[in-house]
């Protein structure tokens, strides 16, 4: 039974963490909260630089060949440290959709400029007024000879402000496809959506008449499930870090902060929450981290622990960030202290992608049915 | 991360099965469910117990010169994981071989442990635990039964509660004063008691199910010779240690039942059979049984972890976090039961089982002070009041 990351992982947690508290501190985050694009060219290419985009893809694409656990660590880093910005997007949801849903065509002309970082990508499964349904787009193409013409509209496009090229799901007369759109191209028109989690930034896609390369060879809605297998673990994998750190926050404010001529953590009601916390906390890190285990090693099982990951994160970890503004008190509760940011962080991780309701539903399927 | 069992345990794992196979009867797998007379079944799983002595399997745990096979965290694993498979019985001996052996291995006079781990191991003798007062529950350092030497015996008089097959035992792990005016926890002795002696009163208490649970003891005048006295005189709070450590170190393997009562709950609600038809139709059941299966889930997930913390050499809280939320998801699995049966839910065996399920949280130490002494000891927090 080996639960554990190997040293080579470990080595890159440290990697990943010591690049983001240099390069991308608090201040850093804070000063990009406004920003629709969440990153800058410095800071791009710094993950560049680390062989961070490509992870995930084959090395005979020049990519690093990595599989989810190596991911993971990434992720959670990135979530540890609120790190803003398309990496999730373009190094894990625009990958994961090619891999499952993508033609070799498909694969050959987007891999290599993805893991060298030149490009960025980013994914639009999701449309206004549909919560998370997927799988059936309205936004629909328009067959025209080599290319096809796409109109419509997609929400919640994770880091539209920051990509290059668009993976857009639409209806076609045989079924769900998947296009690549280029985000400046004729038609295209991309808007900020600001929400209220600064470190995690959407937009809305406005499609007319846009030109658009065809990803998959028909029937797409298999892959564009396992590709939401990965995202799911991914997204979850980001949450362990945030809800860590800010378990990590309280821990530390009961620890200093007096009332009554003692610090609050001698309060066995403060006590008690913090022991929930880590509860809690121990018991999503477990999920997370099998999840991202099994979606490489065990395929058939990929479904099962990804959706239980999610259902349990999605409800745990945003609890947790809320009780560690309860144990901050007022302070908690001003945009000057930190945590407010990590409950953000994580209701966008409870609020995209599918929701509480969505994944016990799937959840009940796969037990029950 | 590799979840693959190492090549010993999965051999081991292979030599059990077939043994089972070959050697575990229908009686010995059918005494295990609570019908029948009680003392019959007592017989049986005492012939039981002595077939899995003689195999070598009644502790596993335990080093090979006691009788035992040295095994380690793995293969103690695949030992639980075999035995819930094919349904058979543990040991008639639970806290003695998991709490109250390592106690005497590791405070024992040679004579103690010759005169009875073996007897122990085989069932001959039952062990009961007897910790808890009126007076010293989650406190248990106040605890005021009174042991005054006289000669080469103590002489003990109070009173013990809450003492699980205090009925049955012939033997007791004791914990008494011996001096009164030492600050709580330094005064304390260990005494191993043969229960049959004379002044020691065995009362049953009935337990909210309204079945015979636990006993009171009463002791008067019992006198217990010095040579029985486990570890130095006022030093009984250390050995107390080592039981109530291992007590809580046990509990790696404790998500194979309730998962298993998970499972058989998802079944019984897709049956025609159920009260009012299948209940996996009804959205509101579905979301139900889907978060009581996610808590299933992650406690054995969290279990994992914690055995491979310990196999590794980590230093992780998710050992000591086990049973407080094993004891969490056995009470929504009752509560849950409850709902899908309606007015069933009151009757009969699913009736002592919602009530049974209100001792998790309270035997073998509280949710509360449990959570005491993470906050304490895993999150460094200082003593509260
Ligand atoms: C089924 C069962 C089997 C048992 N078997 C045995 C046995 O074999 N041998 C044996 O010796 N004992 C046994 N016990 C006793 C068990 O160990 C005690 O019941 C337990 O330790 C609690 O003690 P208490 O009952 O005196 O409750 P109390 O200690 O009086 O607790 C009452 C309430 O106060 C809370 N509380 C107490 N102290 C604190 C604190 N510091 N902070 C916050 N809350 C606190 C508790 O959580 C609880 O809710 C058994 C109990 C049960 C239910």
């Amino acid at each position: 039974m080996d639960f554990e990351f190997s040293e080579e992982q470990e080595q890159l947690r440290e990697t990943v963490r010591r690049f983001l508290e240099e390069r991308a501190p608090i201040e850093t985050v804070r000063s990009l909260l406004d920003d629709p694009r969440g990153t800058t060219d410095e800071l791009w290419k710094g993950t560049v630089q680390l062989g961070l985009p490509g992870l995930l893809i084959p090395e005979a694409f020049g990519g690093g060949g990595g599989g989810m656990l190596e991911m993971g660590v990434v992720l959670e880093e990135m979530g540890r440290h609120l790190h803003p910005g398309p990496y999730l997007s373009s190094a894990l949801s625009a990958v994961a959709l090619l891999r499952a849903a993508g033609t070799d065509d498909a694969r050959e002309r987007w891999f290599p400029a993805l893991a060298d970082g030149s490009l960025v990508a980013t994914v639009a499964l999701f449309e206004a007024g549909q919560r998370y349904e997927w799988r059936t787009p309205t936004l629909r193409s328009v067959d025209a000879g080599e290319r096809c013409l796409l109109s419509g509209e997609k929400s919640f496009v994770p880091d539209l402000a920051a990509a290059d090229v668009c993976f857009v799901t639409a209806a076609t007369d045989d079924g769900t496809g998947i296009f690549g759109v280029e985000c400046n191209a004729a038609g295209v028109e991309t808007l900020p959506l600001p929400s209220i989690d600064g470190t995690r930034h959407h937009g809305t896609l406005r499609l007319d008449a846009a030109e658009a390369r065809r990803v998959d060879a028909g029937g797409a809605t298999d892959g564009i499930a396992t590709a939401l297998d990965f995202i799911h673990v991914g997204t979850v994998a980001d949450g362990v870090g945030a809800a860590t750190r800010a378990f990590e926050l309280a821990l530390e404010y009961a620890r200093q902060r007096e009332q009554f001529g003692t610090t609050i953590g001698s309060f066995q009601a403060v006590q008690h929450l913090l022991t929930d916390m880590l509860t809690e906390l121990e018991l999503g890190r477990a999920a997370a981290y099998y999840a991202l285990w099994a979606a490489d090693a065990d395929p058939d099982d990929r479904r099962r622990t990804s959706i239980l990951a999610k259902a349990f994160a999605c409800q745990a970890f945003p609890r947790i960030a809320e009780d560690a503004i309860q144990i901050f008190g007022g302070v908690g509760y001003t945009w000057e202290y930190d945590i407010h940011l990590y409950y953000k962080r994580l209701l966008t991780l409870r609020h995209t992608f599918g929701g509480v309701t969505e994944s016990l539903d799937e959840l009940a399927s796969i037990i029950l049915d | 991360m590799d979840f693959s069992y190492p090549p010993e345990a999965e051999a081991f794992r292979q030599e059990l099965r077939t043994w089972l196979d070959a050697n575990l009867d229908d009686a010995s797998r059918a005494a295990r469910l609570d019908e029948g007379d009680p003392g019959e079944r007592l017989e049986v799983l005492r012939r039981w117990n002595r077939t899995l002595a003689d195999a070598g399997y009644a502790a596993v745990s335990w080093p090979s010169e006691y009788g035992g096979r040295d095994a380690g965290v793995m293969e103690q694993v695949v030992f639980s994981e075999e035995m819930h498979r094919a349904g058979a019985p543990g040991t008639v001996n639970p806290i003695g071989i998991a709490n109250i052996a390592p106690s005497i291995m590791s405070w024992g006079t040679q004579e103690q442990k010759s005169r009875f781990l073996q007897r122990m191991l085989r069932g001959d003798d039952i062990w009961c635990q007897g910790f808890s007062e009126p007076g010293a529950g989650s406190d248990l350092a106040s605890l005021r039964t009174r042991a005054v030497l006289d000669g080469d015996h103590y002489v003990v008089d109070g009173q013990k509660v809450w003492n699980t097959f205090g009925d049955i035992a012939n033997y007791c792990e004791l914990l008494v004063r011996t001096d009164p005016d030492a600050p709580k926890h330094r005064g304390i002795t260990c005494l191993l008691v043969d229960m049959k002696q004379p002044g020691i009163t065995v009362r049953p208490l009935v337990t909210i199910t309204g079945e015979k649970g636990f006993s009171e003891l009463f002791f008067d005048s019992v006198r217990v010779p010095v040579e029985s006295r486990l570890g130095p005189e006022n030093e009984g709070w250390k050995v107390a240690m080592t039981t109530l450590n291992n007590e809580r170190g046990g509990v790696a393997s404790l998500h194979l039942q309730v998962r298993k009562k998970i499972r058989s709950l998802c079944e019984e609600a897709a049956s025609p059979e159920l009260p009012g038809g299948p209940a996996t139709s009804d959205p509101r059941t579905r979301e139900r049984l889907a978060q009581l299966y996610l808590e299933g889930e992650t406690l054995k997930l969290l279990s994992d972890r914690a055995i491979s913390a310990s196999v590794h050499g980590r230093a992780g809280p998710e050992g000591s976090l086990v049973k407080l939320v094993w004891s969490r998801v056995e009470q929504h699995v009752a509560e849950l039961e409850g709902e899908l049966f309606g007015p069933e839910a009151l009757l009969g065996a699913r009736g002592r089982r919602r009530l049974s399920a209100r001792s998790m949280t309270i035997a073998g130490g509280t949710t509360q002070v449990n959570k005491n002494v993470v906050a304490q000891r895993v999150l460094g927090l200082p003593r509260n009041r």
